[in-house]
């Protein structure tokens, strides 16, 4: 069985995470707010990069 | 019966690329016009009101180019890799970005000071932090980290010898990120009197001390250029000169040590025959394979030469070693310096029965001591062209941040003491 991708499954998600926050907005589930829509976006590219570098160390 | 062609993998196609070659890659993949594609996703940008286009942004770093597959990349995808393949910016970036996620949740929480002082002291920190950062990777002596040193030595900057310590590149990338970083506190500051209103009143002085500042640097900047042209030309001869004493010292560990075995057992032709064999195939490993490491453990390493010495001398050799350390370049050279002592004891002291060697290695840092029973000297009596405990010994151990001790006295036998401290991380 191949491994699994950690940086592609974190990626994915939270780019899912992500999508949901937006797809709760556009049916008024929530208001996103610019900041709070800000944060999420900006959550969501650390996460990535921090598993990107982390898978990196255990090379 | 014909087959498909298989599909190309998705990769960003440097050659067809306008920005990074994203849109041109999946073209390929689809096996249709980049034109199409780029429309599509100009109509995408406008109708999700840009989100698909930070959606591009975002795929960019991840999706990897496709001059593996041969074609070259073009400067900016090399820069672009430089800049973001070190696993520590990465991380920091990373770091930087989950803080700013937490302060602007805050922020919509209301726990929060005020946006003008805020902001510019999380630029001030983000400048200061890229410049400590910076400062503590010029340190002398701080080597970097691997990964970094092979992401900037590009294929036709192959190794110049062997086994040779990496020496740290400081290049465009240092000056980029320092000036990333100065820029940031500058800009932090300014952000800081304009958001309180007191830009107006610091503007004059602040362009006098521009001028001031831009006629300083019109004066100096040749002197300054040129003393960082003497400075990285002093860097690089005294790194040939460090490559040059390894050199010096691997040859005389092996070639030299190897043709005066060869002297001694010049009767026996076959025996010369298998130590010329041994040291060819030797040197050939050293020279085009990089290294002769043939194994990652310190342990095994020390155990492995002092059996190549008995082998070679004929003399037993007792070895006790006590935990283990990965081999990495200080370790090699700790191995190397032990195999010159028993080579050493082997030769003068051989008579006088077995030689041993002690080895203890835990946190990071290891001890080897070798021991003869022989006559002894006077190390403060060395000949000057003697190279073996002063070069590849001493020296060896010194520039690989180590230490070597020797203990003789002319008839107690000879004692001579390893010593490589933990690396600080």
């Amino acid at each position: 069985m191949s491994s699994v991708d950690r940086v592609s499954l974190v990626a994915g998600l939270a780019m899912m995470a992500v999508g949901a926050l937006l797809v709760l907005d556009q049916t008024d589930a929530i208001e996103l707010r610019p900041g709070i829509a800000g944060a999420a976006l900006a959550a969501a590219l650390g996460v990535i990069l921090v598993a990107s570098g982390l898978a990196d160390n255990r090379r | 019966m014909a087959t498909a062609a298989a599909r190309p993998r998705f990769e960003r196609d440097t050659e067809n690329a306008i920005v990074a070659g994203l849109l041109a890659g999946l073209a390929r993949r689809l096996d249709v016009d980049p034109l199409l594609v780029r429309i599509v996703f100009g109509v995408l940008v406008l109708v999700t009101g840009g989100a698909a286009l930070v959606v591009y942004v975002i795929a960019w770093p991840f999706v990897p180019g496709d001059e593996e597959a041969g074609r070259p990349a073009t400067k900016t995808e090399r820069w672009l890799r430089r800049a973001s393949s070190p696993r520590r910016l990465r991380l920091a970036a990373g770091v930087g970005l989950l803080t700013l996620a937490t302060l602007l949740v805050f922020r919509e929480l209301g726990i929060w000071w005020s946006d003008a002082v805020i902001w510019p002291m999380v630029m001030a920190a983000s400048g200061a932090a890229l410049l400590w950062a910076q400062s503590r990777a010029m340190q002398p002596g701080l080597e970097v980290e691997p990964e970094a040193h092979a992401v900037a030595t590009t294929a036709a900057e192959a190794p110049s010898a062997p086994g040779l310590p990496a020496p740290r590149r400081a290049g465009a990338a240092d000056l980029y990120r320092g000036g990333f970083g100065v820029a940031l506190v500058v800009g932090a500051g300014l952000l800081f009197l304009s958001a309180n209103d007191a830009l107006g009143g610091a503007r004059e002085a602040v362009l006098v001390a521009v001028a001031a500042i831009a006629a300083l640097a019109l004066i100096l900047a040749p002197f300054l250029w040129r003393l960082g042209r003497n400075l990285a030309a002093e860097r690089a001869e005294r790194i040939r000169s460090q490559e040059r004493a390894e050199l010096a010292a691997h040859l005389h560990d092996s070639v030299l040590q190897t043709l005066t075995l060869m002297q001694k057992r010049a009767d026996n032709p076959r025996e010369v025959a298998t130590l010329a064999r041994r040291q060819e195939r030797e040197l050939r490993s050293w020279l085009f394979d990089g290294r002769s490491r043939r194994t990652a453990s310190l342990a095994t390493a020390i155990e492995d030469a002092a059996a190549e010495v008995e082998d070679a001398h004929g003399v037993p050799i007792e070895v006790v070693v006590v935990g283990d350390l990965e081999l990495d370049e200080r370790a090699a050279a700790l191995v190397a310096a032990t195999r010159e002592a028993l080579t050493n004891a082997a030769k003068f002291a051989g008579d006088a029965g077995a030689v041993a060697v002690y080895a203890e290695m835990q946190n990071g840092a290891a001890q080897v001591f070798v021991r003869d029973r022989g006559a002894g000297f006077d190390p403060e009596r060395i000949p000057d062209d003697r190279r073996g405990v002063r070069e590849s010994i001493v020296g060896r151990m010194e520039r690989h941040g180590g230490k070597a001790t020797v203990r003789s006295t002319p008839g107690s036998g000879t004692e001579i003491e390893l010593t490589l401290e933990a690396e600080e991380r």
